[in-house]
């Protein structure tokens, strides 16, 4: 009796560990299917190697994450004597000029329509694509696939688009430097929403739809509609366009 | 300079999945996932710590959802892990009570991805639990099983490694440290059904 249940148990951790052949993990997995309790032990060695697992990929991520983050070390004080020490003066001097002279021209000079969108624009990213009883659409497909036409043609040939839809082929026409289309389309999915007396992506179409306005140098109504959003506390881009934001695009005016 | 290997999508699961050094892997999420998600933690009342924290468990994450074969790859990595970003900082705004009525109105129209990981997604504290338990065992027990496990080497090769007189004596210690690590998560109920969830979820 004592002998089996050695044999069982040694059995188990053989199989646990692949290093049965294949005969006798055939047998042995009849045998589990048999046994609960034997398969109730899997389990448990099946947790216990699963937390050896999360283990060691923290071990693992933290020091990629060290490398990746860390910032950079202060370099060691050094004495400096007095002659080091004109020199060091003088190129903080300098440096704080230039710094003054950047300064300035920041606030004088005018910022680019371009600069100013590639800071804020970040590429939408649909969801729904994982899970056994969600289908991926074609239009859906192509967007991932960055076939930013195909979208643009699945999306004209469609009779009613879906509001995820319209996102996707908003931005499928940003991307191709389309951005009065961008608009229509934009505009499209917030009046629905309006007329449906449902929110599905407003705040994204609020948030693209000011992109789009300043990627077609629409300036003033860029401004306001960045203004409505970041006056609404509400909205997930509140924070996006803080009024600095907001000044940059005015000084485009 | 240190140039970073360019993966596929394809190629980033497998090397997760299979090579015994994936570091090159994790560099690679690092340097082309990091930027565009930070941002949108950022964006939402988020500091770069707090983004920094947060993607450092969304790798963990999802390196693990791999190795458990749980990423089907029905969606794009970076809109998998855009999906689990958002998921993450939103579960920790509200951790802080900080989640305004329209994240949690949007947490109430989260996609699939979402509700599909919602069940078997890690929370920082699980992890942490687990890093404590491991760290009970003991240096000894730790470093055989993640010679052998995570590690995947062989008797052979950890023999070569530890200071023990012959396999079947690695062996031996490897099964004892086994069933200590058992005995120890079947001691803390919470964190047996977090480790149950991550594997049938």
């Amino acid at each position: 009796m004592d002998n089996d249940l050695h044999e069982s148990k040694n059995n188990l951790l053989r199989y646990f560990d692949k290093e049965m052949t294949e005969p006798e993990r055939i047998a042995f997995e009849a045998e589990l299917k048999a046994d609960p309790a034997l398969g109730t032990e899997l389990h448990d060695l099946e947790e216990a190697r699963t937390a050896i697992m999360l283990y060691g990929i923290r071990q693992q991520v933290s020091a990629i994450h060290k490398e990746k983050t860390t910032p950079v070390k202060q370099a060691p004080v050094i004495k400096i004597t007095s002659y080091k020490k004109i020199i060091r003066y003088s190129i903080a001097a300098a440096a704080c000029l230039v710094l003054i002279i950047v300064g300035i021209n920041r606030y004088t000079l005018k910022p680019s329509a371009d600069g100013l969108y590639n800071e804020q624009y970040i590429t939408f990213e649909p969801n729904g694509t994982r899970g056994e009883n969600v289908e991926i659409t074609p239009i859906q497909k192509a967007y991932t696939q960055k076939n930013y036409s195909e979208v643009i043609n699945l999306y004209k040939a469609g009779s009613a688009a879906t509001p995820i839809q319209m996102m996707m082929a908003g931005n499928a026409y940003l991307q191709t430097g389309n951005a009065p289309a961008a608009i229509e389309t934009f505009k499209l999915l917030l009046s629905q929403n309006k007329a449906s007396n449902t929110t599905a992506y407003n705040d994204d179409g609020m948030n693209y739809l000011a992109m789009a306005y300043l990627k077609n140098k629409n300036y003033n109504e860029a401004i306001n509609l960045m203004e409505k959003i970041n006056a609404d506390k509400q909205n997930i881009y509140s924070n996006k366009f803080t009024d600095a934001y907001i000044s940059s695009v005015k000084k485009l005016q | 300079m240190n140039v970073s290997r360019k993966f596929s999508d394809e190629e980033l699961i497998n090397s997760l999945q299979q090579e015994r050094n994936s570091n090159d892997a994790i560099r690679f999420m690092y340097d082309h996932y990091f930027e565009s998600l930070s941002r949108f933690v950022m964006n939402n009342q988020g500091s770069l710590q707090d983004a920094e924290d947060i993607f450092q468990e969304l790798v963990i994450n999802f390196i693990a959802l791999v190795k458990l074969n749980k990423f089907r790859g029905e969606s794009s990595i970076k809109t998998f892990l855009f999906s689990l970003n958002r998921f993450s900082w939103l579960n920790e705004l509200k951790r802080r009570g900080r989640a305004s009525a329209r994240e949690l109105s949007y947490e109430k129209g989260m996609d699939t991805v979402e509700k599909d990981f919602s069940h078997v997604a890690l929370q920082k504290e699980s992890t942490e639990q687990v890093y404590a338990l491991m760290n009970e065992l003991g240096e000894t027990c730790k470093k055989i099983l993640l010679m052998f496990y995570y590690e995947d080497l062989s008797m052979k090769e950890m023999l070569q490694q530890l200071n023990y007189e012959n396999e079947q004596i690695v062996r031996n210690k490897k099964y004892k440290c086994l069933k200590q690590l058992e005995k120890m998560i079947s001691d803390k109920p919470s964190l047996k059904q977090t480790l149950k969830n991550l594997l049938n979820g």
